[in-house]
């Protein structure tokens, strides 16, 4: 590719998303709403097109030459022995796909947005945010330089703590928008020391430079593990893994685009970009793999168990997130990276498409998240519903449907490699997670749109404007033909096609992969029967969902009356982590800062000072005691001393 | 060219400080002018000569300038009048060039009660700061250290709130028995070097002896002369930077100035302590420091973590900022004594990001407390809804302050950082654990002040004034142009702390390197 | 023309030119006698202006001698040094003396006690400091001690309706006897032990005596010292030193604070250093001066913490001052010495400035003695405060003022001498120090509260403004234009008899 090309593409793309964001965030009180709304959108689709234009790049240029690294300029460079580090960017099939999917996506979103927000009055410093959110994530998807990537990596979590405390005097809100941040420094602080030890080892930063020389970290070995435990740390945090997941539920206080946008679409996914991008590391170090592939796969249990008891709309389709995303990580956890990437690209579309028709539901009845008050609106928004449905088929999985061939695609490659047992315990994790997500996705579906309505509110509801029906739709077609046409192209034609497309277009990047075929083959019969099983598995949950909550609607806590009591406690509290969190670390922490202020500061910093200064005062005191002013007195301290210094004098002649 | 810049640079604002007096006291125009004028000129000859220094050739020797100056003082004892302009200096006059002009801008004619005295006082003060950083001679150095007091005092003791005078004494004692503890250092030194001189130039390298001292009658070793005269100059510059537990002067000092004093005291002044053990402390004692890095390591992490906890449980704005300084400027000894070109590299950035960012904090702290009337966190909320302008800066300057990357605070912190990594890993996963707790004490002052409903003071306030936003533009605008385009700095300060570390690590040799960063070739990418 | 007069007075040649300046002031102390009775009590002015010719001659004379004795000896059968030290010394009382002379006439017209005994007994002491500065043997130390002192214990009782100055005058009476007795038993003891007076015959003696030290020597030398550490008002010896600094009339404080500490640091050099500073000897009375010093310190500055008084304030500053100068004398090193002359120096311009303000601007009946007499001082008076300030930073050892090189000199040969103890005692006492300093520093420019007494200055004459002026500038050229004084008392000590034991 020609690199001045990439370069003039590579600025362009981030810079008219930053324009964007200055002028709305500076001039924005002076504008005109429309002019607000113009200058937000319209700067996104314009990256949206270079996207376009980028991708058209890498799948013109040459099988040899697919990725291309040009330096923008040079950032810091302390010389000989120092840290030096350029503003580089990189272009290939990887940041590709992760570029058309924010801008594509993100372009959509921001169109709803003009909609969602259309009567809040602080529009122009939501859609500075949401520019820079994007600019922001297309740095950290460009960087060719690990502490450039840290930087793209640290403005997202900037950009996601604004948007989630958009709404400042909502003290919830900004709880929330605290606690999202501090749990993404805990990564970034990860990530640096990971940066340290690749910098201490070969020397350079620049991510190809790294994967250049990756060869110089023995295989499995200590240095390599540990780095990639660090990347992975990292990774949890920003895509809300175990244990760093308990700030995307609360990150929901934020406005519904933005959930869409970046706790379900973008952001949250960038931990999977991130151990992708990284596989040449990862490869090396099979310990650190296993461990990212079983918090992947744990947290996809939990967060759908968790899932299933949830009465917030958002929070169970951010925790719907929060599973898919754990099948990511788990999927990039076995070396299945472009079945990965894939899941991703499908879940942006169809996780923000569940996300703006909830964002319907909330807008049409006046900002209510609660399902048990809702039901019954099927009536009255007919194509929300539509839309929603498709959504669910997708994300529970449905053949045909968007979610389908991912899910199926990484299932199957877990059933097809990996060493003895554990393919086939994987597997009967993943029909489990099936089930959940079947389950959870049904469930939701049937206590939003069908029984009897809960509310009169919802009598009041009416179907969306179209400003936002409009991307919701888009988004709808767009899960389900995705998955039709695709698929009944894969029935006819060859049963690997989908995934396989969509491997090959990756397979310069993953070259490197060590860990098996990255195809996931469905032509063989295994592979079939795996999505058969699957298939059937997510039916059954969805089923289960119907007979459970279409006729009547059990209290959430109780959803599975025959189980023992304890597991619905766990569920619809979340396991209590953010109870254990906060005993363990935030009271701990305060209580020692008090103790420090209270007693240490006091008592001992300042105590040894004022000890020494009473002491001299005291010292002082006598000295003015002995000073009486009485001549018999001054006499006889002279003659005391001089008495003194006689015998000390002849004393010392005599020694 | 052979105009003395540097004496220029130092004579300015003196000069301008005693032509002030020949103004009447009720021309309040006329002594902020001047006033106002003299730092500017002195900012913009600083600059010019900064901006030239690329151009100019290093003087030979293992400590090369790039501006030097030199006059017989008295020779008699070996002290000259020695100025000279490097790398770690060149910034570091920057930023004192320009928090003095910041001073003497927020200075309120109206307000100021004795303007003319408190005009002058900060203009000596400036002469005393840009000579510390200037001079080359120990004694001389020790000279304006010292002689920088003065100033200070009064100034401290006259502006302030009612309980500046015992803040202020207990500052003045501590620094001077630190100073005093260096002067005899310094003595010391100039006679183990044999020939009789204050020069650092001719005192480099370590030149006392290295066997202990055994104190008599009770035949206990201690520490050698080199270490023991270490130790002397570390503890002026420990009391001023300052490290825990030696910084209890800091916060009713800080809570007792006035947001102009501030500006300069808290931009630069504790700065001087940092500059002051990367100009001497590496470059007089290789051994001793050597020796006794980590301790002083360990009293930074100490002083990071320390300052975190404290700032995270203030509810006084003003202590806040003030702990979240101490915290901060552990960074920077820490960088200073991994002794590695990261981490005191990481060390001259963070001096100077630090500069800016504080001072733009303690104006955002002021222009909270003149509109609202309290300082106590616990009043105030929802600041955002009434000072958009306000809350632009001040996200800004938070950020930044949490050592955000993309801000110009992430350069120094990483490399330092990395500096520590390359010696203790350890150390710098505690500073990790000090950017954490950064992050949750400058979000909790930022959310504190900006977010919630308002409360009844922060009902009715007016945003910022034109004057305090021409002050804080700049400063934002340095903070992210620095965190984009840090390379400058680094540029600049490179050769001079390479020499530097190169001599601390025992090596007089031009441009030798202690720890060399990569143990395995750098591939290209 | 002087070739003549002294060969018509002394057989011995020309032994007059080597106390011509004592010679001349003496002579001005009894033309002031006969002036004092012819005139007016209105024009009792000229009288100060008087003795400031007399000063000025002597000065004169001084500076021609230090051109004349480059090569020093003793005159009178060696019983006066012609030396550059003695004269160096000379200078500095002469100095001082000019400068109380100038400030007093005002000051003694508004505390009602403007008598003209008042100068000769100043001109008096000053001849007696004078000669005590150059006397190199037991008996003329002796004599001049008791010269200066008589003449100090009257000024000290001056202001006769005081009861405090006569409080004053009786216990630095009494005490001062008590301590003549003990110089003079020393004396004795020495004289004993050595059979000479002279100061170098003491020393050749102690030579040839080797290592051997007789117990009754160390005694005398022990008891000597007692007597001078008194004049010096170092610790224990110093107890009567704030009350009467106190109970004088402050330009007799002025006067005695700075004079006799250098005449009588003049002499402990002359005899403790070049005379005693044999090893054997020195070794044992090494350890009392050292002691001597470190109290002196302490006590001092501790002491100064909880004052009320500025002149009692001063009066501890000044003993710990001693306490500093006593580092130069025990380290027994050239650069000791010189250190010791340069500190003498500059405490001598310093605490004349600082007495000259509290002088300067006392009010009608009454002394400025309380620290809220000087309580804002700076808002109605702002050169003077500066001024004080100036001198309050300078006692404290700040850059760049005379104090600072006075206590760095020091110092350094402490540390020189490896007596880095010294110098360790000397910085904290140091440190402990600025605090009271900066105390009125501060006091002078905080604002006067309502309720607190607004204390009325008096308006700064033509000759106190140029006192503070001098005194001044002296503080900044010794603190920045180190070289000036550093050469000369570099010449001095190069100069000072008995020469050779160093």
């Amino acid at each position: 590719m020609n690199t001045t090309t990439v370069a003039v593409c590579g600025s362009l793309l981030m810079l008219l998303p930053l324009a964007g964001a200055l002028v709305n965030g500076l001039a924005g009180p002076r504008l005109s709403r429309n002019t607000v709304n113009l200058v937000g959108t319209v700067s996104i689709f314009a990256a949206f097109v270079v996207a376009c234009v980028m991708l058209t790049l890498v799948v013109g240029a040459p099988a040899s030459a697919k990725s291309a690294t040009v330096s923008l300029w040079q950032w810091i460079n302390l010389g000989h022995g120092g840290l030096s580090v350029g503003v580089d960017l990189t272009l290939d099939p990887l940041s590709a796909v992760m570029i058309m999917v924010i801008t594509g996506v993100g372009f959509l979103i921001h169109v709803y947005s003009v909609g969602y927000m259309a009567e809040d009055r602080g529009i122009a410093r939501f859609f500075s945010y949401m520019n820079f959110f994007i600019f922001s994530m297309l740095v950290l998807v460009l960087a060719a330089d690990l502490v450039i990537l840290i930087i793209g990596w640290a403005l997202v979590a900037l950009s996601s703590y604004l948007l989630i405390g958009f709404w400042y005097e909502r003290p919830s809100a900004v709880i929330a928008a605290r606690k999202a941040f501090i749990t993404q420094v805990i990564g970034d602080v990860a990530l640096v020391i990971a940066a340290f030890l690749i910098v201490l080892k070969v020397g350079t930063l620049s991510i190809p430079g790294i994967f250049a020389s990756a060869g110089s970290f023995p295989s499995s070995g200590l240095l390599v593990t540990g780095i990639c435990s660090l990347l992975a740390i990292g990774a949890f945090a920003k895509s809300a893994q175990f244990p760093l997941h308990t700030w995307l539920p609360d990150a929901m206080e934020g406005p519904t685009p933005v959930s869409a946008l970046i706790h379900a679409a973008t952001m949250v996914t960038a931990g999977v970009y991130l151990i992708a991008r990284f596989h040449p590391l990862f490869d090396r170090a099979p310990v650190a793999q296993g461990m990212v592939a079983c918090v992947g796969i744990g947290t996809a249990v939990m967060a759908g168990v968790i899932a299933l008891s949830q009465v917030d709309i958002k929070r169970v389709i951010a925790y719907s997130t929060m599973s898919q995303i754990g099948l990511m990580i788990f999927a990039v956890g076995i070396g299945a990276y472009s079945a990965a990437m894939y899941h991703l690209a499908a879940h942006a579309v169809f996780k923000a498409l569940l996300f703006m028709a909830a964002g319907n539901v909330i807008h049409a009845l006046h900002d209510e998240q609660d399902i048990r008050l809702m039901g019954g609106l099927a009536a009255r928004m007919r194509r929300t519903e539509l839309c929603f449905l498709s959504g669910t088929f997708a994300l529970a999985g449905i053949p045909f449907f968007a979610g389908f061939f991912s899910k199926e695609g990484l299932l199957g490659f877990g059933l097809t490699n990996g060493p003895g047992a554990v393919p086939w315990i994987l597997y009967i994790v993943g029909l489990v997670i099936n089930v959940l997500t079947g389950l959870y996705a049904f469930r939701l579906w049937a206590t939003v749109f069908r029984g009897e309505a809960q509310t009169a509110r919802v009598y009041a509801a009416h179907e969306a404007p179209p400003m936002m029906l409009g991307p919701v739709t888009i988004l709808a077609v767009l899960s389900a033909s995705l998955g039709i046409v695709l698929g009944i192209w894969a029935l006819f034609l060859h049963a690997n096609v989908l995934v396989g497309v969509f491997t090959s277009f990756l397979a310069p990047v993953f070259t490197t992969a060590t860990s098996g075929p990255i195809a996931v083959d469905l032509g063989t019969w295994q592979a079939v029967l795996a999505g058969t099983i699957g298939t059937l598995a997510s039916l059954a949950g969805a089923g289960l969902a119907a007979r459970m909550w279409l006729q009547h609607r059990p209290d959430p806590s109780v959803v599975l009356e025959r189980l023992p009591r304890a597991l619905p406690q766990l569920s619809y509290n979340k396991f209590y982590f953010d109870e254990i969190y906060d005993a363990l670390l935030v009271r701990p922490t305060i209580a020692l800062a008090r103790t420090t202020r209270k007693v240490i500061e006091p008592r001992v910093m300042d105590g040894w000072v004022r000890a020494i200064a009473d002491a001299c005062s005291e010292l002082g005191g006598w000295a003015r005691d002995y000073q009486t002013g009485l001549i018999r007195d001054y006499a006889s301290y002279m003659i005391l001393a001089a008495g003194i210094f006689v015998v000390a004098t002849i004393v010392l002649v005599s020694r | 060219m052979n105009v003395p810049w540097l004496t220029v640079v130092l004579a300015l604002p003196l000069g301008a400080s005693l032509l002030l007096q020949a103004v009447p006291r009720s021309a309040t125009g006329a002594i902020k002018a001047l006033t106002v004028g003299a730092t500017l000129v002195t900012a913009v000859i600083v600059a010019v000569l900064v901006a030239a220094m690329n151009g100019t050739r290093l003087s030979p020797g293992p400590l090369g300038f790039h501006y030097e100056e030199q006059h017989s003082w008295i020779p008699a004892i070996g002290a000259s009048y020695h100025l000279g302009l490097d790398g770690i200096s060149a910034w570091i006059l920057a930023l004192n060039a320009a928090v003095f002009l910041l001073g003497a801008v927020l200075i309120s004619r109206r307000d100021t009660d004795r303007l003319k005295l408190f005009c002058g006082l900060l203009l000596l003060t400036e002469t005393m700061t840009a000579g510390v950083l200037l001079s080359l001679d120990l004694l001389l150095f020790y000279l304006f250290w010292e002689g920088m007091l003065i100033p200070l005092y009064f100034i401290l003791a006259n502006y302030g709130n009612e309980n500046r005078g015992r803040a202020t004494v207990k500052f003045m004692i501590y620094t001077v028995a630190g100073s005093l503890l260096m002067l005899v250092s310094i003595i010391a030194l100039q006679f183990a070097g044999g020939h009789q001189s204050f020069d650092i130039t001719a005192l480099l390298g370590g030149q006392m002896s290295r066997t202990p001292v055994v104190i008599p009658w009770v035949n206990i070793s201690t520490f050698s002369p080199e270490q023991w005269a270490f130790l002397g100059f570390a503890a002026a510059f420990a009391i001023k930077i300052p490290m825990v537990p030696f910084h209890t002067w800091l916060p009713d000092l800080y809570v007792s100035a006035p947001v102009p004093v501030l500006v300069f005291f808290a931009g630069l002044v504790s700065k001087l302590g940092a500059y002051g053990f990367i100009r001497f402390g590496l470059t007089l004692f290789p051994d001793a420091v050597n020796t006794f890095k980590w301790l002083f390591a360990a009293l930074a992490v100490l002083s990071i973590i320390y300052g975190a906890l404290m700032a995270l449980s203030e509810t006084d704005l003003k202590r806040i900022v003030a702990y979240s300084s101490i915290s901060h400027l552990g960074f920077i000894a820490l960088g200073i004594f991994t002794l590695t070109t990261n981490g005191v590299n990481g060390a001259v950035i963070q001096i100077v990001n630090h500069g800016i960012i504080i001072t733009a904090l303690f104006v955002i702290v002021g222009v909270v407390e003149q509109r609202t009337g309290t300082r106590d966190i616990r009043e105030l909320a929802g600041l955002e809804k009434r000072m958009p302008w306000l809350y632009a800066f001040f996200l800004v300057a938070t950020l930044a302050g949490l050592g955000m990357p993309g801000m110009n605070s992430f350069v120094g912190e990483f490399s330092i950082m990395l500096g520590a990594f390359q010696l203790y890993p350890v150390y710098a996963v505690l500073a990790g654990v000090g950017v954490v707790l950064a992050c949750w004490y400058m979000l909790r002052l930022h959310q504190g002040l900006m977010h919630d409903p308002p409360q009844p003071r922060t009902e009715s306030v007016r945003d910022i004034s034109v004057r305090q936003g021409l002050v804080l533009l700049p400063l934002t605008a340095l903070m992210v142009l620095l965190g984009v385009f840090p390379r400058p700095i680094g540029d600049v300060a490179r050769p001079s702390v390479q020499q530097s570390v190169a001599v601390a690590n025992g090596s007089l040799g031009a441009t030798a390197v202690s720890v060399p960063l990569v143990t395995s070739p750098a591939v290209a990418p | 023309m002087l070739a003549v007069i002294p060969s018509l007075v002394t057989p011995s040649g020309v032994d007059i030119l080597g106390i011509l300046p004592e010679v001349i002031l003496a002579g001005g102390f009894v033309a002031l006698l006969m002036l004092d009775l012819v005139t007016s009590p209105a024009h009792r002015g000229r009288l100060a202006a008087f003795g400031l010719v007399a000063v000025a001659a002597s000065f004169g004379s001084t500076v021609w001698g230090w051109f004349d004795a480059s090569t020093p000896h003793t005159v009178y059968s060696g019983s006066f040094a012609y030396d550059r030290f003695g004269l160096f010394i000379n200078a500095i009382i002469l100095i001082s003396t000019a400068l109380v002379l100038m400030i007093s006439p005002q000051y003694l017209n508004r505390r009602g006690l403007h008598y003209g005994e008042y100068y000769s007994l100043i001109l008096a002491a000053a001849t007696g400091m004078m000669i005590l500065a150059g006397a190199s043997s037991l008996m003329v130390i002796f004599l001049a001690i008791e010269l200066l002192s008589i003449a100090l214990y009257i000024l000290s009782g001056f202001s006769r309706t005081e009861p405090r100055s006569h409080e004053a005058a009786m216990k630095y009476l009494l005490l001062g006897g008590f301590a003549s007795g003990f110089l003079l038993f020393g004396m004795a003891l020495i004289y004993g032990e050595t059979g000479h007076t002279q100061l170098a015959q003491i020393a050749a003696a102690l030579q040839n005596a080797g290592n051997s030290v007789d117990p009754l020597l160390m005694a005398g030398v022990a008891l000597l010292f007692v007597g001078l550490a008194f004049k010096i008002s170092a610790a224990p010896f110093h107890t009567w030193t704030p009350d009467v600094y106190q109970g004088a009339p402050t330009s007799v404080t002025m006067f005695m604070s700075v004079t006799t500490k250098v005449a009588a640091f003049a002499t402990l050099i002359r005899v403790f250093t070049y005379t005693l500073g044999e090893t054997a000897v020195y070794d044992r009375w090494k350890i009392i001066v050292y002691f001597v010093a470190i109290a002196s310190m302490v006590v001092g500055n501790v002491a100064a913490l909880r004052q009320k008084s500025v002149k009692r304030l001063l009066g501890y500053s000044g003993i710990a001052q001693a306490g500093y100068i006593l580092i130069g004398v025990v380290v027994l090193s050239p650069l000791g010495t010189i250190a010791s002359l340069y500190y003498l120096a500059a405490y001598a311009v310093t605490n004349i400035g600082a007495f000259a303000v509290i002088t300067i601007m006392a009010g009608r009946g009454e002394d400025m003695d309380s620290y809220d007499s000087l309580r804002g001082l700076a808002f109605r008076r702002p050169y003077v405060a500066a001024a004080m300030s100036l001198f309050l930073l300078s006692l404290g050892g700040f850059p760049p003022t005379a104090g600072f090189f006075a206590k760095f000199f020091v110092f350094a040969a402490a540390i020189n001498a490896n007596q880095v103890p010294l110098a360790l005692w000397g910085i904290a006492t140091s440190a402990v120090s600025v605090f009271y300093y900066l105390r009125i520093a501060l006091l002078m420019y905080t604002r006067p509260t309502a309720g607190q007494p607004v204390y009325s200055w008096s308006r700064t004459s033509f000759a106190g403004g140029a006192v503070l002026v001098f005194t001044g500038a002296g503080t900044l050229v010794l603190g920045i234009f180190v070289t000036l004084v550093w050469t000369i008392a570099v010449a001095a000590q190069q100069g000072i008899l008995p020469a050779g034991v160093l």
